[in-house]
């Protein structure tokens, strides 16, 4: 590490940097190899797939940056869709309302328990998890929805232009969630907090409650997400949103977020839902047995964690 | 085999003058850069057995790097090191144990919940059944006999975590002396202790010494190395400038040489008018075990709070600033009876705490300078709702301009500071928020004389401006050169207090351990 290295090449920007320039070899790639990768329909396609994991992924984002951790997401997605359907009869605000409220709510028991409690957030969110998913089930009799109103699939099926609401939501979620993140006092509270807890708390933040807040955040925004995957396929089923919290982590990681807290960005976690889209795709396209994806994205995080790692302690000397 | 059960100790007397004495470990022109800084620039230095080394200088100065050298956790870029005249090479920890130089360091390495024996003898317990089995009778023979040879009497049999961070400090000293150490390498030891739990520690060094061990010690205390070193090599900007036998120098002259130019008052008091009370205690009792404390700080006074550590003093300013539960008496600010429950709510009242422990509790390590410096005051800044980018980074640069905080670059990552420009950011923090009154706990723990004299000044400051301040520290001269006035905790009570006039090291320490 000389001193001649000019700046633009210091390891921190040069990891925001290598994974975009990976995220456009790959596009490239893809492009060149598979005539139906670079097309507008394929394109959207991969969007609308990856906008449903990308507003999850925010969610996940706020709690990892405030050194937390939310597997209960991926149930609370099939619980916000369940409920919206069955309460579809009293009207599509009210309905949506619900679903979104049931989502907060299981944000606010794991953020009481974590805060409160001081119960690991890997068990409380765990149990949530299966208590979620229970209880999507019992509410649902075991059955998915499929004859929703019209306007349930607004946000996951119809479009402005060629552009759908569901990839427009993604982005209306992560600007809001990176503005919140980098400009508002309780941006930096969460930042703070994954770092240095009591040294925080001792700086006067309510650590409880901007914890509690942080997973308030991450469950509303499962619970959007849920709406607009129930749009897109058309069906608000108990068992969606399967392995989501696993995708929406392996995301984070991959954009740069640090394990345990005190350093990430939204940007980061954007380009890592990108990456994990266009290789689900590509992969697709280029024929390779769907079996392969997983093994695949796991190469991927553990190489995103090792890197991290390799500059940090390369930085440290 | 650990121990020499037959290697008799040699006698203080005996040993003859060290300048006589061949080095047994030499330094020949070390020097190591680091991303374009050169941390250590042709350092030689010879170390003798049977002598206590000290090793001053000020943050940044390079004592750290040479002792990471000498430990082989760093390589140096050129230069020799010679054990007993031979050349050798130290690529790791490991290497530097097989030749008997042995290191305890700042941050202590014991395993909590090992009990003392066994964290004596940490990976080399004695063992049975191909070794695979331990031997438990063998470990407490062997640990006793240990701690023997350096006059301890540890309670073997009890877990490390519940010793005090003196015994600990101790039991890292006897591990770090059981693989048949003859260069003992001390990394500010005393930092964490108050001065009877530093007696004890002295006493163990000089025993250590006695048996023929050559020890290097590093401090930022002047008076520690007085006391207890033979000779003194002072070092600054990563050269080695000067070693002088102590006993013919003055730490007026050790001072100079360790910041290059005069400093003409240690630690100068100014002089403020004392107004109305700010700050009244009265019974004040908490869970964290103080009793019946009572007291008042006017506007424009330093009250001091001396003590042993774990005497209550760090408990009253946690129970003042909400951060410990108060379960009798009050607290009257300016007049008003207040009842802060978290720091949040003292912070609304105008209390600021520097907290004790600057990495734990202090610093958030991951933000930057400028982000470190807002964190208590962020409101100020914040405009609709989002914060102000503009007035946060122009009142940043203003309080790094007035606190002198190095390097004055508001981005830079608090990590990489020096302790004394990590505890200035702490306590612009603070100023940030306008208190009216501050409470500092060891404002100057582990910073180098001139950061502790820029701090000194920036309490001066306060107090000419009208704020209350309360200063705790472990440093007596420190505290009776700063302080109004001085109240000496004992068990969690106020055993006495003292005017600026009548109090003394000597009557604060009587009315400290009682």
């Amino acid at each position: 590490m000389g001193p001649t290295r000019p700046s633009f090449l210091s390891p921190r920007t040069l990891q925001r940097h290598a994974l975009l320039i990976v995220l456009g070899i790959l596009t490239v790639i893809l492009s060149l190899s598979t005539p139906s990768f670079f097309t507008s329909q394929n394109i959207l396609n991969l969007l609308d797939q990856v906008a449903v994991i990308g507003v999850v992924a925010c969610g996940m984002t706020v709690v990892m940056i405030a050194g937390g951790f939310d597997l209960s997401v991926g149930a609370v997605v099939a619980l916000s869709a369940v409920v919206i359907a069955i309460a579809a009869p009293a009207g599509g605000v009210v309905a949506i309302a619900a679903g979104i409220a049931a989502a907060a709510v299981v944000g606010l028991v794991n953020g009481g328990l974590i805060s409160k409690a001081r119960v690991n957030p890997f068990v409380v969110t765990l149990g949530m998890m299966t208590i979620i998913r229970g209880l999507s089930l019992v509410i649902s009799d075991g059955h998915s929805v499929y004859d929703l109103p019209s306007w349930f699939g607004f946000l996951g099926a119809s479009d402005v232009g060629p552009v759908s609401w569901g990839i427009i939501s993604f982005v209306v979620v992560a600007v809001g969630t990176h503005v919140m993140l980098r400009h508002s006092r309780y941006g930096r509270t969460l930042y703070a907090l994954g770092s240095n807890e009591e040294a925080s708390w001792l700086a006067g933040i309510n650590t409880g409650r901007a914890k509690t807040l942080a997973y308030v955040i991450s469950a509303a925004l499962a619970g959007f997400a849920g709406l607009i995957l129930a749009g897109q396929i058309s069906e608000a089923s108990p068992i969606a949103g399967q392995g989501y919290e696993l995708q929406a982590i392996a995301a984070v990681i991959i954009g740069g977020t640090r394990l345990g807290g005190g350093a990430g960005t939204i940007i980061g976690t954007v380009i890592g839902a990108l990456m994990l889209g266009v290789i689900d795709n590509g992969l697709v396209l280029l024929g390779v047995a769907p079996y392969w994806q997983g093994v695949v994205q796991g190469s991927i995080i553990i190489a995103a964690v090792g890197l991290a790692a390799y500059e940090k302690r390369g930085g440290g000397a | 085999m650990v121990m020499k059960d037959n290697a008799a100790p040699s006698d203080r007397a005996m040993r003859g003058r060290t300048e006589g004495e061949a080095p047994i470990l030499e330094l020949v022109g070390i020097s190591k850069a680091f991303a374009g800084t050169q941390a250590l620039s042709d350092v030689s230095l010879s170390i003798r057995p049977a002598e206590v080394l000290g090793l001053l200088g000020e943050n940044g100065a390079g004592k750290s790097t040479l002792v990471k050298t000498l430990a082989g956790a760093h390589r140096p870029d050129s230069g020799t090191i010679l054990l007993n005249g031979e050349p050798i090479e130290l690529h790791n920890p490991r290497d530097a144990l097989r030749h008997g130089i042995s290191v305890v360091h700042q941050e202590l390495k014991l395993v909590p919940d090992l009990d003392v024996a066994a964290n004596f003898l940490l990976g080399r317990e004695p063992g049975r059944v191909f070794n695979q089995m331990s031997d438990r009778r063998r470990l407490y023979e062997e640990a006793g006999a240990l701690q023997q040879r350096l006059g301890l009497d540890l309670p073997l049999t009890t877990s490390v975590s519940a010793l005090s961070v003196a015994q600990q400090q101790l039991v890292e000293i006897v591990r770090a002396l059981s693989i048949d150490a003859s260069v003992l390498l001390l990394d500010e030891p005393t930092s964490a202790l108050s001065d009877s739990d530093m007696e004890t520690l002295f006493t163990t060094v000089k025993r250590v010494r006695d048996n023929g061990v050559a020890v290097v010690f590093i401090s930022h205390r002047l008076d520690e190395i007085f006391e207890l070193t033979d000779r003194v090599a002072v070092m600054r900007d990563g050269r080695h400038i000067r070693t002088l036998p102590t006993a013919e120098t003055t730490s007026e002259e050790v001072i100079r040489l360790m910041v290059g130019r005069e400093i003409v008052e240690l630690f100068p008091k100014t002089e403020a008018k004392i107004g109305e009370p700010v700050l009244e205690v009265r019974g004040l009792s908490s869970t964290a075990g103080i009793e019946d404390v009572s007291f008042t700080v006017h506007a424009g006074e330093i009250v001091g709070l001396a003590g042993l550590v774990g005497s209550g003093r760090t408990e009253i300013a946690r129970a003042i600033f909400g951060a410990d539960k108060r379960t009798a008496g009050e607290v009257l600010l300016d007049g008003e009876p207040v009842a802060p429950r978290t720091p949040a709510e003292a912070i609304a009242l105008g209390i600021g705490l520097v907290p004790e422990n600057r990495k734990a509790q202090g610093l958030v390590h991951d933000l930057s300078i400028r982000e470190n410096l807002t964190l208590a005051g962020l409101r100020k800044f914040v405009r609709g709702g989002l914060i102000s980018q503009r007035g946060e980074r122009t009142e940043t640069r203003r309080r790094i301009e007035e606190l002198d905080i190095r390097p004055a670059e508001p981005e830079r990552g608090i990590d990489t500071l020096s302790g004394g420009n990590q505890q200035k950011v702490i306590i612009a923090r603070w100023l940030l928020c306008e208190p009216r009154l501050l409470i500092l706990d060891e404002p100057t723990k582990g910073v180098d004389v001139g950061a502790k004299a820029e701090i000194h000044r920036i309490i001066g400051q306060l107090v000419a401006r009208g704020v209350a301040v309360i200063v705790i520290s472990s440093e007596l001269p420190e505290l009776l050169s700063v302080s109004d006035r001085i109240l000496v905790m004992r068990a969690g009570r106020v055993a006495a207090e003292l005017g600026r006039e009548d109090a003394t090291q000597e009557l604060v320490m009587t009315a400290a351990a009682g």
